[in-house]
């Protein structure tokens, strides 16, 4: 029997992220301070454990999840900053695991997840909640958690 | 005496497409409209001159982080705020529904966001969604908006992609309806309430098209009712003569209904 593995991949824009600057820019207007602030498309799969390293290289090539002309792909998480992993309380994924299973051909992925994943550089854990909580969700349909 | 005419401020944030369509139809219920163009020379007081606000459907600041985040942040948000609670109208559509529940002015139970627009649940089309739909008016209480009578049917489009009214409160929606803040529902063509797709095009709690405040004088609706408002907008199949086509629409009852309760107020 085939064991699975998780997998955590990175999407990030090599160009200015226009999302992640009118974020910064309207939490400095709120009266939040902080130096910075990353944004990431975030997506989780659980996948047959062999032949991991090709099945990383075959999503940073599909073109789907990421373009190769603007994104950067990454399967390791920085170690920097406040990292905040926002996602919809009730989104199954089930269209992502549909588009790569059935029009790409991964069936050696099982399950899949997404979210955005907001990196807060200098302001402390605490402030970073804070302002998750005033502007980077709804919580009435997202929800956030602090990758540590 | 004659009544002095009501005055709108059609409010355009960056992105937003339907100023021109939302003055127009302001106009040709009997109101002056001004579109005020949101930037940072704007002095959020210029608001106080007008009798009523016309928040109006696109997407400001591009929808960015979520659809009406950003501008619900914006000082001008905080002057509507202040000038709905002197009782004057603000009516919000789609990108304007979820920017006045972005700023908890929709349902303005507390002084938080307690609903959201969510993305759609649709089960054939993920994503953006347009189409038209049918809503019934089912709010009893008079308000600024309901001359329409209580269970008729309008047909109006709906186009978004984050239009599905939730909340995590359990117990909301329990107190809009005893509130009676309620006042559009999806439905099909006879009235009738179908939770499910097509009937409800994106999954909203409810059926829910549409939420006033307690006060009745704010509105959030996702469907469009200035696309709605003369014959001729409706779809061809309920088309006739050119000179039916030029009569107001049902949808026209809205804007009426707000000329009528400015009219009130500035007498």
């Amino acid at each position: 029997m085939t064991s699975t593995k998780q997998l955590e991949m990175f999407v990030r824009l090599v160009m200015p992220d226009n999302i992640a600057l009118t974020a910064k820019h309207t939490l400095l207007k709120m009266g939040f301070k902080l130096a910075d602030l990353r944004r990431e498309d975030y997506f989780r799969f659980e996948a047959d454990a062999k032949n991991t390293e090709e099945l990383k290289n075959l999503l940073a090539k599909t073109d789907v999840l990421a373009n190769a002309n603007k994104h950067k792909v990454s399967f390791d998480l920085e170690r920097d900053g406040t990292k905040i992993l926002v996602t919809e309380i009730d989104n199954t994924s089930q269209g992502l695991l549909h588009t790569l299973r059935e029009r790409l051909g991964f069936a050696q992925i099982h399950a899949a997840s997404n979210g955005t994943l907001w990196t807060f550089i200098g302001c402390t854990e605490e402030d970073a909640v804070k302002m998750t909580k005033e502007l980077l969700i709804n919580e009435h349909y997202q929800e956030f958690k602090v990758l540590q | 005496m004659a009544n002095k005419t009501p005055k709108i401020a059609v409010i355009w944030f960056p992105g937003q497409n339907c100023e021109d369509e939302s003055k127009l139809v302001c106009e040709s219920a009997g109101m002056k409209a001004d579109i005020i163009v949101v930037n940072s020379s704007v002095d959020p007081k210029i608001l106080e001159q007008y009798d009523g606000f016309f928040i109006g459907g696109g997407w400001s600041y591009e929808d960015r982080i979520r659809a009406g985040a950003i501008a619900a942040k914006d000082p001008i948000m905080l002057k509507i705020k202040e000038e709905a609670k002197k009782l004057k109208v603000v009516l919000g559509v789609c990108n304007g529904a979820q920017i006045l529940v972005e700023t908890g002015i929709i349902p303005g139970l507390k002084d938080k966001v307690q609903l959201a627009l969510a993305p759609n649940t649709n089960p054939k089309i993920s994503g953006y969604y347009n189409t038209w739909v049918y809503v019934k008016h089912e709010c009893k209480k008079t308000n600024a908006f309901n001359i329409a009578g209580v269970d008729e049917v309008m047909h109006i489009p709906v186009a978004h992609g984050e239009g599905r009214f939730t909340t995590t409160d359990k117990e909301l929606i329990k107190q809009l309806i005893k509130n009676d803040q309620i006042l559009f529902r999806y439905c099909d063509e006879e009235g009738n309430i179908d939770e499910k797709y097509p009937v409800n095009p994106n999954g909203a709690v409810y059926n829910i098209a549409g939420i006033t405040n307690k006060e009745g004088n704010v509105l959030a609706i996702m469907p469009h009712p200035e696309r709605a408002s003369w014959n001729k907008q409706l779809p061809y199949y309920e088309q006739h003569s050119f000179e039916e086509n030029e009569k107001a629409a049902p949808c026209m009852k809205i804007f009426e209904s707000i000329r009528m309760y400015l009219e009130k107020r500035i007498k």
